[in-house]
């Protein structure tokens, strides 16, 4: 995977380097390189066990790499505490300290500054009011909602304005409903602080609606970096296509590589598509392809309509038998068997015009998707 | 259904019943008697008036309580600031060797502590390991006078009761979840400040009722006084005990054990208070 981090502005906020990280034996991190950009929001995402808290609790201090080092700011930051970094956390469980209230809590920083009592009585009351918690000064944290909760801890993190502010799963808690509004919030205080956010979370949706850019990691290292749309639009391999979203994988075989693309032979197709990747001939590809850009329509429309098999087969047709169909209210999805072996998954939206047109189990069906919107990969075992 | 019934009802009838018997009334009478005077016919004749209370508070009986609560007190400093840093490495010890460390701790439960106290004298006495020791080592000259000090008492009081001042901490120390402390070290408090801002308010619950586990008992147990600071009575509870037994003034002992349970019920309330303020904090 090519290194975002080399063609990276001059001086990034925080720069790992080479950085592996050994618990009991087992290999946290193995050799992994990160650079965040001043201001922007980044999303560390992978299951859980990949390694990604780590990377936040080695830039928070928490853990000291075993190889490889961290900066931040420009400066080396290997054996600095927590309390010497200008960063703050905001953790996964809130640890809010149970026994003081809103205020002291969000004061705690500032106390810890030594700054004077009327100075962070005024930055507490304007930090409260960012974060819409103004009035809950005197409450105990441990009345507070969930929701509550995590904006006292965003506050009492923000309030000491942190170069970089981490934030591990802090969603993870809430439910369904409230976390899209937080995530909308968050997003939103990120552009009005300016602060650097990275975020570390397990969830590709929450990691697509908040971040410039997504980190997807595996087992301890970085599989891609990119926007979202890079991610999802070009995975790298299967295994960040598989995680970001539902793929359909092809099995096919290139016959002629070319610039850019490549001849490829499956399903009985044999054409030009777009491949990134170096191939030779007779190499094992995969295509990849997300459902919602595949289109199915039966073999007797198409027979029937000729202006339509005429748009349909402008685009590369592969053959199946619809096996079921999966409602999922806006959209369903067409599970389809393909003749020469193997299985996809079709979203369609329902067709506002015609109701009846529905599949069923066993029609005959030839699926499609535009030309260029693949995305063929190397044979991964 | 019906079995369990009964079972449950005869361990509470018998629970009550017992406690009841044994220590419910004992108590009342030693109430009752508090208020009585003694005469050279009777242990005690029926009356009532504070007279024992009123005698309780002249100099010396005030003496008495004030240096049993003081020694006490130190007792109890002795065994926080040792067993703190105890427990709290023993709450972030792996678990085998945690399990280990605990054994250890809990071990001396297993021989009585009235022997475990006589066994002490074999090490501070004038002949003692100790005084040997540090004899053939060359550090004194003549066996030091350890025994029958207040020092020896304080030592004896130390060491039965410390394990009752670890238990509590270790139990609070390792239920506190340490992301307090990261918290606390990610918002800039140095280790000490965290340790003082976060970490003790955290574990209140467990260092008062390790206090008041070292505290009370430290007051009464005589016989650690009888052993090891000799004829001085040094505990209120050695006082106690020569007014039943020896002066033969009974409502006097009983008015000074009255004055201890209003002690330990009024530390008792404290610790209430305070458990309660913190858990309703902590919930």
């Amino acid at each position: 995977m090519a290194d975002i981090a080399t063609q990276s502005t001059p001086e990034p906020v925080v720069r790992l380097r080479n950085v592996t990280k050994i618990y009991d034996g087992q290999h946290a991190l193995r050799d992994v390189s990160l650079d965040v950009h001043r201001g922007e929001f980044l999303t560390i995402l992978g299951p859980s066990g990949c390694g990604k808290t780590t990377i936040l609790r080695l830039m928070a201090g928490f853990e000291g790499a075993t190889s490889g080092s961290v900066a931040i700011d420009g400066r080396d930051v290997t054996g600095l505490p927590p309390e010497r970094r200008n960063v703050n956390t905001v953790f996964q469980s809130y640890a809010l300290f149970p026994h003081m209230n809103v205020f002291d809590n969000v004061a705690f920083g500032l106390r810890m500054k030594r700054r004077p009592a009327a100075e962070i009585a005024r930055e507490v009351g304007d930090t409260l009011r960012l974060v819409q918690l103004e009035g809950f000064e005197g409450r105990m944290v441990g009345k507070l909602s969930g929701g509550q909760q995590q904006r006292v801890a965003i506050a009492r993190a923000i309030i000491n304005r942190p170069l970089v502010l981490l934030l591990d799963e802090p969603l993870s808690a809430l439910d369904y409903r409230l976390r899209k509004q937080m995530q909308l919030d968050l997003k939103h205080l990120q552009r009005k602080l300016g602060i650097t956010f990275v975020l570390v979370t397990h969830d590709q949706e929450e990691a697509f609606s908040m971040s410039d850019r997504v980190v997807v990691m595996n087992n301890g290292h970085i599989e891609q970096i990119g926007t979202p749309v890079s991610v999802y639009e070009e995975p790298c391999n299967l295994y960040v296509a598989r995680f970001v979203g539902e793929i359909n994988i092809i099995d096919a075989e290139v016959v002629e590589p070319g610039e850019g693309r490549a001849r490829v032979r499956a399903q009985g197709l044999d054409v030009f598509m777009r491949a990134g990747h170096a191939f030779k001939a007779g190499d094992k590809a995969h295509i990849l392809l997300r459902p919602e850009d595949l289109r199915v329509e039966t073999l007797k429309d198409l027979a029937e309509d000729p202006e339509l098999e005429d748009a349909f087969s402008r685009g590369r047709s592969i053959f199946g038998s619809v096996e079921e169909t999966i409602y999922k209210g806006a959209t369903y999805d067409v599970v389809v068997r393909l003749d020469a072996g193997g299985v996809v998954t079709a979203t369609e939206f329902f067709n506002e015009d015609d109701e009846t047109v529905y599949f069923r189990a066993g029609d005959r069906v030839a699926v499609s998707w535009v030309e260029g919107w693949e995305v063929v990969l190397p044979y991964e075992k | 259904m019906r079995n369990d019934g009964f079972f449950k009802r005869a361990v509470i009838i018998g629970t009550v019943g017992w406690m009841a018997v044994f220590a419910f009334v004992p108590n009342i009478l030693v109430f009752l008697a508090s208020f009585c005077s003694t005469s050279s016919e009777n242990f005690i004749e029926p009356g009532f008036s504070l007279h024992n209370f009123a005698r309780l508070m002249d100099r010396t009986h005030l003496e008495i309580l004030l240096s049993s609560l003081r020694l006490s007190g130190l007792v109890t400093f002795i065994c926080l600031v040792t067993a703190y840093p105890f427990a709290a490495i023993l709450a972030r010890t792996r678990k085998p060797l945690r399990g280990t460390l605990l054994l250890l701790v809990v071990i001396p439960f297993w021989t009585n502590s009235l022997v475990r106290t006589y066994a002490m004298t074999a090490m501070l006495n004038s002949s003692g390991i100790v005084n040997n020791v540090l004899m053939s080592l060359g550090v004194i000259d003549a066996p030091l006078a350890m025994m029958y000090t207040p020092g020896a008492v304080v030592l004896g009081l130390v060491y039965t009761l410390l394990p009752f001042m670890i238990l509590p901490l270790y139990a609070a120390l390792e239920r506190l979840d340490r992301r307090y402390l990261e918290a606390a070290r990610d918002l800039g408090a140095s280790p000490w400040r965290a340790f003082w801002r976060v970490i003790v308010p955290l574990t209140m619950p467990g260092i008062v009722s390790g206090c008041m586990l070292v505290f009370l008992p430290g007051i009464g147990m005589f016989y650690v006084s009888d052993v090891l600071g000799g004829a001085k009575a040094m505990l209120l509870g050695n006082f106690i005990r020569d007014q039943f037994l020896t002066t033969r003034d009974w409502p006097l002992g009983a008015a000074a054990s009255v004055t201890l349970t209003v002690l330990m019920v009024l530390m008792l309330l404290l610790y209430w208070k305070s458990a309660a303020r913190l858990g309703k904090e902590a919930a």
